[in-house]
C-alpha cells in the first residue's frame, strides 16, 4: 500500500522553487511535484533526467536507416529485381525512402517509448489527482514513510508554510 | 530572454494563469454562436455534395473527370498540391518555431496543426479517389502480395505515397502529443459525467508530474525535430512528380525550392485567415494580438518576395534556356495566350499583392489581413493551375492540344474537401482547446504586461 503523501499547494512557481530548495536542503525527499506547466528548473532541482532522446537515436539508426534500407535492398534487389530503364536495383533513390522511412519509424517508436514509459494510453487512470492540478496550482508531494517522526512531520509542513503554500494537505 | 519592448506583448490582460484556462476554454463552456451552426450546415453541404460525387465516380468511373485528354487527372492534381501546401503551415509553423525558440508560436500552433490535419486528410483523398477503383488504392504499398510484384521504388509517386502518409502521421501525432494536458484539463473542469469520462480516455491519464513533464518536452522536441525536415521533404518529393518528367515548364531543378516555399505560402496565409476569425469571434484577441499578425504579415512579405523571385527565374531560364517548348509553354501559353489570365492573377495575388504588408496601416487593419490572406490562397490554387494545365493542355504533340475545364464532379469533389475541412475546423474550434493552454501559461510571465 502506498504512504500517505504530505502535499503542499502553491499558486505560484518562484515560491514553489524555494520551498523545494528547502526541502532538499533539510534532507527530506520529495516525492513528486506537479506542475500544470512543464518547468525547466524542476527538473533541475529534482535531477531528472530521461533516455527517450538515446532511444530515439537508436530507433533512428536500427529501425530506419538500417531497417528501411535491408527492406528495400531485401525487395527490390533480391526478391524482385525490376528493370527499370536500365537502372540498376541498388538505386540512389532508395536514399528518399530511407530519408522518410527512417522519420516515419523513429517518431512511431518514440512516440511509443513515450507512452509506454509513462503509463499513458487511451483511458489509463489518472494516478493522482488534486483540485486545479491542471490549472493554475503548483504541488509538492512528500512520502509520509512510516520513518518520518511527528517532528519530521511537522518541520515539512512549516517548510512549506513559511514557502509560501496556500495550503497544506495530506492524501 | 524575451524583450517585450522590441517584440510586443504576446499575452495582454495581466492574466493569471486561471484566466488562461477560463478564456481559452470560454468557446467550449458556453453554447455555440449561431454563425458556427450556420457555417457547420454550409460545410456539411459541401462535404456531402463532395460524397456524392466521390459516389459517383465509384459507380460511374473515372471518365467523369473528363481525363480523356492530355491534362487527364489536372483539376485533381491542382487541389492535391493546393491542400497539401495548406497542411504545410501547421507543423512549419509550429515546428520551426518551436526549434528557434520563438515565444509568439504559443497562441497559434494548435490551430495551426489542427489545419495541417484537415488539410492533408483532404489532400490525401485525391490520390486515393484518382484511381477509380478505390478499393485497390493498396496495391501501391510494399507488402508481400500474391503476384510476387514489390513497387517501384523508382518513382516519385510512390514516394509521394511514403512522404504524404508519414506527413499525415507525424503532423497528427504532434497534433495530439501536445494537446494531451491541454486534454486534461478540460477533464478535470468538466462538470457533466459524459464529457469527463470522454476526455478522461483522450487524456491518457494526464496529471502533470515532472517526470511526465520532462519526457514530453524531449518527446515532443524529438518528434518535432523530426517532422521539420519532413516537411521539406514532401513537397520537394511532390514537386519531383512534375520535375522528373520532360514536360516543358516542369522539367526544372528549381521546382523543389519553390513548392516548399510556396506550401508555405499558402498554409501560413491560411493560418492568418484562422486565427483572425479565431481572434474575432471567439474575442480571444488577448491572445491573438497584433504582434502576432504583424509577425506572420511580415513572413508573407518576405515569402511574396521569393515567390515573385521564382516566377520571374522560371521565365528567365526559359528565355536563356532557348528551348522552343519551355518559350512556347512560358511566352505563349502563359504570359499571354489562353491562359495569361490565370497567369496574371496568380502573378498579381502572390508576388503583388502581398508587398502592401510593408504598409504598418496594412498590417495593423484586421480587414486587409483577412482579404490578403484569402487573396494569396487564391493566388496559390491559380498556380497549381498554371503549372498543371498550361504544361499539359498544349504538349509535343498539337493534335493533343485542348482548352482545359473541369467537369461538375470534379467541381463537386473539391467542394467536398473544402467542406471537409470547413467541418473539421468547426468541430476543431467548437470541442477541443484552440490554444495550447500549457504552453501559453509556460510563456505568460515573461511575455506578458507588468509580470517579471
Amino acid at each position: 500500500m502506498e504512504n500517505t503523501r504530505i502535499i503542499g499547494v502553491y499558486d505560484d512557481e518562484k515560491k514553489l522553487f524555494a520551498s523545494i530548495d528547502s526541502i532538499q536542503e533539510k534532507g527530506y525527499e520529495i516525492a513528486d511535484v506537479i506542475t500544470p506547466f512543464a518547468i525547466e528548473e524542476i527538473f533541475e532541482k529534482l535531477n531528472l533526467k530521461t533516455n527517450i532522446n538515446i532511444a530515439a537515436f537508436l530507433y533512428a539508426l536500427f529501425g530506419g536507416v538500417i531497417g528501411v534500407f535491408l527492406f528495400l535492398y531485401y525487395t527490390a534487389v533480391f526478391d524482385y529485381p525490376l528493370n527499370i530503364g536500365g537502372k540498376p536495383p541498388l538505386s540512389l533513390t532508395f536514399i528518399v525512402i530511407i530519408f522518410v522511412g527512417t522519420i516515419f519509424v523513429t517518431v512511431l517508436l518514440t512516440l511509443l517509448t513515450f507512452f509506454i514509459r509513462d503509463r499513458k494510453g487511451p483511458g489509463a487512470k489518472e494516478h493522482f489527482q488534486y483540485p486545479g492540478i491542471t490549472d493554475d496550482k503548483f504541488l509538492i508531494l512528500i512520502d509520509k514513510s512510516p520513518d518520518l517522526t511527528d517532528k519530521d512531520v511537522k518541520g515539512i509542513n512549516k517548510i512549506l508554510s513559511d514557502g509560501g503554500a496556500i495550503k497544506i494537505d495530506e492524501k | 530572454m524575451y524583450n517585450k519592448d522590441v517584440r510586443g506583448i504576446l499575452i495582454k490582460g495581466n492574466k493569471s494563469y486561471g484566466d488562461i484556462t477560463s478564456e481559452v476554454l470560454a468557446s467550449q463552456e458556453k453554447r455555440a454562436p449561431l454563425w458556427w451552426y450556420f457555417a457547420m450546415f454550409v460545410g456539411s453541404v459541401m462535404f456531402l455534395a463532395g460524397i456524392w460525387a466521390i459516389g459517383e465516380t465509384i459507380i460511374k468511373g473515372i471518365g467523369l473527370w473528363g481525363n480523356n485528354n492530355s491534362v487527364a487527372w489536372g483539376w485533381a492534381i491542382i487541389n492535391f498540391v493546393w491542400w497539401i501546401g495548406i497542411g504545410h503551415a501547421g507543423t512549419a509553423f509550429s515546428i520551426f518555431l518551436l526549434v528557434l525558440r520563438q515565444k509568439w508560436r504559443t497562441s497559434i500552433n494548435r490551430a495551426a496543426e489542427a489545419m495541417t490535419v484537415f488539410a492533408v486528410l483532404a489532400a490525401g483523398l485525391f490520390p486515393v479517389i484518382h484511381m477509380g477503383r478505390i478499393w485497390d488504392a493498396f496495391f501501391i504499398l510494399p507488402y508481400p502480395n500474391t503476384r510476387g510484384l514489390w513497387v517501384n521504388y523508382n518513382s516519385p509517386l510512390f514516394w509521394d505515397v511514403v512522404a504524404i502518409s508519414t506527413y499525415l502521421f507525424t503532423s497528427a501525432a504532434f497534433w495530439y502529443l501536445g494537446m494531451i494536458p491541454d486534454l486534461a484539463t478540460v477533464r478535470d473542469r468538466s462538470k457533466s459525467k459524459i464529457k469527463k469520462q470522454i476526455f478522461h480516455i483522450m487524456s491518457f491519464g494526464w496529471v502533470g508530474t515532472a517526470k511526465s513533464w520532462l519526457r514530453f518536452e524531449v518527446t515532443a522536441l524529438i518528434v518535432g525535430g523530426l517532422a521539420a525536415p519532413l516537411v521539406i521533404a514532401v513537397h520537394s518529393i511532390v514537386s519531383m512528380d512534375f520535375a522528373t518528367s520532360v514536360f516543358p515548364g516542369w522539367h526544372t531543378t528549381i521546382f523543389p525550392p519553390y513548392f516548399v516555399i510556396g506550401a508555405i505560402f499558402s498554409g501560413f496565409a491560411m493560418v492568418m485567415t484562422l486565427m483572425i476569425i479565431i481572434r474575432k469571434e471567439f474575442k480571444l484577441g488577448d491572445f491573438v494580438t497584433d504582434s502576432h499578425l504583424e509577425a506572420i504579415a511580415k513572413i508573407l512579405t518576405f515569402i511574396s518576395l521569393i515567390m515573385g523571385t521564382a516566377y520571374a527565374t522560371e521565365i528567365f531560364i526559359a528565355w536563356y534556356s532557348g528551348v522552343e517548348g519551355e518559350m512556347y509553354t512560358f511566352f505563349h501559353n502563359r504570359i499571354t495566350g489562353d491562359y495569361a489570365v490565370q497567369f496574371w492573377t496568380m502573378v498579381t495575388c502572390n508576388a503583388i499583392i502581398p508587398q502592401l504588408f510593408w504598409f504598418k496601416k496594412i498590417r495593423k487593419n484586421l480587414v486587409w489581413l483577412f482579404i490578403i490572406s484569402i487573396i494569396i490562397n487564391i493566388g496559390m490554387w491559380f498556380e497549381r493551375f498554371n503549372i498543371v494545365v498550361t504544361s499539359l493542355s498544349k504538349d509535343f504533340l498539337p493534335a493533343n492540344w485542348v482548352e482545359y475545364s473541369a467537369t461538375t464532379t470534379e467541381v463537386l469533389i473539391y467542394a467536398g474537401t473544402i467542406g471537409l475541412f470547413i467541418v473539421g475546423v468547426l468541430l476543431f474550434m467548437r470541442f477541443i482547446p484552440m490554444m495550447a493552454m500549457n504552453e501559453l501559461k509556460m510563456v505568460n510571465k515573461e511575455t506578458s504586461i507588468d509580470k517579471n
